[in-house]
């Protein structure tokens, strides 16, 4: 049988063998690396949502809250979830030098606030006005403990007569600062025009918190049609 | 697994064995390719590591063998005709080592793979057994068999009875 040895394979040959197994395993090969890629990155973005959904909180830098203080100038406080201010905002329709000295980032909204209300500027800023803090935050729990730490700073500092704190939602927050107006600015505003359609928006916003205050009493007086502005 | 340049070694050094088996076995060109393809991506995904150069041969003996027989085992490839072109593999047909390679090709697949890894491989019978997975005595029996229906045949003794003693 010693003829079996004339049967050769020849170089070209052999390449091309190797070439075919090179191929046909690829070929093999990538739809499974293709499948296994998927399933890695389904697994990623299904592990990614369920941690995201269960600790939302985990964010330090995501904005969760907001605190709004307000004169007649509204300073607002942006927090995180630990109620760390992460930006502050000054919402006013005129120059304001409150941007310049207001230096909170990365404090927890008590020593926040108290830092605040210790600032010579905002303390002239203040004068002869009532301050008016509004809370609103993306977690119901979170804001009534957030409510509750800003009473007892705020309060720890200043008479129940001078100040006023509240609750309010998200949008009220969001359209406030669209029309460039404090929170409670703006919700007065609303109450009086809801009171007497006469009065515009664009009108009110003019007008001081003490005279927002005196029209409100006077539409609540004279009911609905009634008309003065503010002087 | 195998690497490229493990896979490349391998074709370069037992492409010809695996042609030889295929040979003996296929009865067609196409076949060939086939089984070629079959072993050596057999080979590519092998995890375990040979043991020696001798079993790495013994492996790729066995494999080829097996890969043979499976397509002996499809219907079509029993009722096709065995082809008779020996040209393309370089085997002169017409002296008696040629006449007996033919006949060993005509063998039932088991009688083949002994007399072939016998007497050409010069594998013993203890090799033999494993590297078919039979035993010694049914190896012995395969290579008796496949004398005498060569014998019968060809009617002459062309390969030395004594060897399987």
């Amino acid at each position: 049988m010693r003829q079996l040895d004339k049967i050769q394979v020849s170089e070209e040959h052999k390449q091309k063998l190797y070439e075919q197994v090179i191929t046909k395993k690829a070929r093999e090969t990538k739809p499974l690396l293709v499948l296994k890629v998927a399933m890695s990155l389904m697994l990623i973005v299904v592990m990614g949502g369920i941690f995201f959904l269960q600790s939302p909180q985990k964010d330090n830098g995501l904005i969760l809250s907001a605190v709004a203080m307000e004169t007649e100038e509204s300073l607002i406080l942006n927090l995180n979830s630990e109620n760390k201010v992460v930006s502050v905002e000054v919402v006013s329709d005129r120059e304001s030098s409150l941007n310049q000295v207001v230096n909170v980032d990365g404090m927890h909204v008590q020593q926040a606030i108290l830092a605040i209300l210790d600032l010579p500027a905002y303390q002239e800023s203040m004068q002869g006005s009532i301050l008016e803090v509004s809370v609103y935050s993306d977690d119901q729990n979170i804001e009534k403990e957030l409510t509750s730490q800003i009473n007892d700073v705020v309060y720890s500092r200043m008479q129940k007569e001078d100040c006023h704190i509240q609750q309010v939602n998200k949008a009220v927050f969001e359209q406030a600062k669209q029309h460039h107006m404090g929170v409670n600015k703006y919700m007065k505003i609303q109450s009086i025009v809801e009171v007497d359609d006469t009065y515009t928006l664009e009108e009110l916003k003019q007008c001081s918190q003490d005279e927002l205050d005196r029209i409100e009493k006077e539409c609540g007086k004279n009911g609905n049609g009634h008309r003065r502005g503010c002087e | 697994m195998a690497t490229e340049q493990e896979l490349h070694n391998a074709i370069n050094k037992y492409a010809n064995e695996v042609r030889k088996i295929c040979f003996i076995h296929c009865k067609s060109e196409a076949d060939v390719d086939d089984i070629f393809q079959n072993v050596f991506i057999k080979y590519f995904e092998r995890k375990e590591n040979f043991e020696s150069e001798a079993h790495e041969k013994a492996w790729i003996i066995r494999v080829t063998m097996n890969a043979c027989h499976d397509i002996f085992r499809t219907w079509f490839y029993r009722k096709a005709v065995l082809t008779d072109d020996f040209n393309q593999f370089n085997i002169e047909v017409t002296n008696e080592d040629g006449q007996l390679i033919e006949t060993v090709r005509k063998l039932k697949p088991n009688l083949r793979n002994a007399i072939y890894l016998f007497y050409y491989e010069e594998y013993s019978i203890k090799e033999i057994s494993s590297i078919l997975n039979a035993n010694e005595r049914t190896v012995s029996t395969w290579l008796v068999r496949g004398r005498k229906e060569l014998k019968k045949m060809i009617g002459g003794d062309y390969l030395e009875e004594n060897a399987t003693t």
